[in-house]
């Protein structure tokens, strides 16, 4: 089994860390104080490539294989601070653009992957709502059918991009009875009549990322919005969680690289007792366990990268991989915050905002005792 | 594999992920909720291990999965 990553794939992702350190930086906590979304940032990553790193040619992309953008996902992750950005290009990039790619027609393609490349339009994913987290396909905004398209009416909390989005992949039920499989993805344009937007939500994470919430009041789409056919929503979101619970994942892994760089060189530094720090085992083994989580998240990530790259589902073990670097961010976030002590806890050290990132890693994508319900049907409980 | 074959072994795994007696091949899936949102993603990765088939995301329709015997002739006319 090769382990390796080629050279090509080295000097990609040490082109993506020097673009990250030079252009990804600024004053974040002004941003996060502010709730700003980096505008700057999100044009710059544009003109990188970022948002097109998945993407065919023939759109303006850099047509990579899964694995070179979940490399390139590590390495943002790792030097870029804002994890509010990342969030944000994550969720345009694997919730919206890929099922643009995967799902749309000719015409949706030609319409809105050249510019969401380019990063002149935003796309957001618009699946929760308030009654319908976990249990998502228990959604109830409805898409009723008339001539020339259709008219949605509901609302959904919690969506990310939405104060900033260009375009919403909405899923709405266009047959109640069928469940999961009466289930349609519409992509909707802003300020299309009848969808309101709300301001940006505050959140205790994520500041930069702008979170909003939707309704929809007699809300016409056109027919041609449909992405896919009716009943093509669950199909949509399955393929489209794969590529989340992966690539936006491997962020996560990057800031754990990061903390733990950060936590060695502290160690040796910092002395007590006449020592450095990290000749302590109480120190040096949780930053070994830092270690292993890093390397055991890479493991499982790389493999869903693989499965993925060869046209293969991976849905047990995108599940196990998300539970696996999410939780693991946590439990490093808490590690490189004990580490450090009482400097770990004045707020120039950031540790805040790993701490609270890591907690929503928990949560969204589907919440860790999710991903256990999936691990567990794949035993056959 | 023939469309009997397929449809045997279908047959066969629902009797073992369901516990229960053995489904008819016209017997409801989704209408009944045995085929839940769970279910279909483990069922799909089923399909493509045992079968050697790719049934791809563009093309699901969930007409394909409402019985046992859609699902074997959807399985059967995919390329392997």
């Amino acid at each position: 089994m090769d382990f390796s990553i080629s050279s090509e794939q080295k000097a990609f992702r040490r082109s993506v860390s020097d673009f990250a350190k030079r252009e990804l930086g600024g004053d974040m906590r002004a941003r996060e104080k502010q709730g700003a979304f980096f505008w700057d940032g999100w044009h710059k990553c544009a003109e990188f490539g970022i948002q097109g790193m998945p993407m065919p040619s023939a759109f303006g992309g850099l047509e990579l294989d899964t694995t070179t953008c979940l490399i390139a996902m590590q390495a943002l992750g790792k030097e870029c601070r804002d994890s509010g950005l990342l969030f944000s290009l994550n969720s345009h990039m694997w919730t919206c653009e890929i099922p643009v790619l995967e799902f749309g027609s000719e015409e949706q393609k030609q319409k809105y992957l050249p510019k969401m490349i380019e990063g002149k339009l935003v796309g957001g994913h618009a699946m929760t709502e308030p009654g319908a987290g976990s249990d998502a396909y228990s959604l109830r905004t409805t898409a009723k059918k008339v001539d020339g398209g259709y008219v949605l009416n509901g609302a959904k909390v919690f969506i990310s991009n939405a104060p900033i989005a260009d375009l919403l992949l909405v899923f709405a039920t266009t047959n109640k009875e069928l469940g999961w499989a009466g289930i349609t993805g519409f992509l909707v344009d802003k300020d299309t009549p009848g969808m309101h937007i709300s301001k940006p939500l505050e959140k205790i994470g994520l500041k930069t990322s702008p979170t909003g919430e939707i309704s929809f009041e007699d809300c016409l789409v056109p027919d041609s919005a449909m992405l896919g056919r009716e009943g093509q929503g669950s199909a949509i979101f399955n393929a489209e969680m794969e590529w989340e619970r992966s690539c936006l994942f491997a962020c996560h892994l990057g800031a754990m690289q990061r903390q733990l760089e950060e936590c060695v060189e502290y160690a040796k530094d910092r002395e007590q007792f006449g020592q450095s720090i990290g000749k302590f085992q109480s120190v040096s083994h949780k930053l070994a366990d830092m270690r292993v989580r890093i390397e055991l998240g890479e493991l499982i990530l790389h493999k869903v990268a693989w499965m993925k790259s060869r046209g293969k589902r991976a849905p047990l073990e995108s599940a196990i991989a998300k539970l696996v670097v999410s939780e693991s961010y946590m439990d490093s976030s808490v590690d490189a915050l004990q580490v450090r002590g009482g400097y770990g806890f004045m707020s120039e050290y950031q540790a805040d905002r790993d701490l609270l990132d890591a907690a929503g890693g928990k949560i969204y994508s589907g919440t860790s005792e999710i991903q256990r319900n999936i691990i567990a049907r794949f035993l056959g409980l | 594999m023939t469309e009997v074959q397929i449809l045997a072994t279908l047959t066969e795994y629902f009797a073992k992920e369901q516990g229960t007696k053995a489904l008819g091949p016209d017997d409801s899936l989704l209408q009944s909720g045995i085929l839940d949102s769970l279910a279909i993603v483990k069922l799909l990765s089923f399909l493509e291990d045992e079968f050697d088939v790719e049934v791809d995301d563009a093309d699901f329709d969930p007409e394909n999965f409402e019985n046992l015997r859609s699902i074997a002739k959807l399985v059967a006319a995919e390329p392997q």
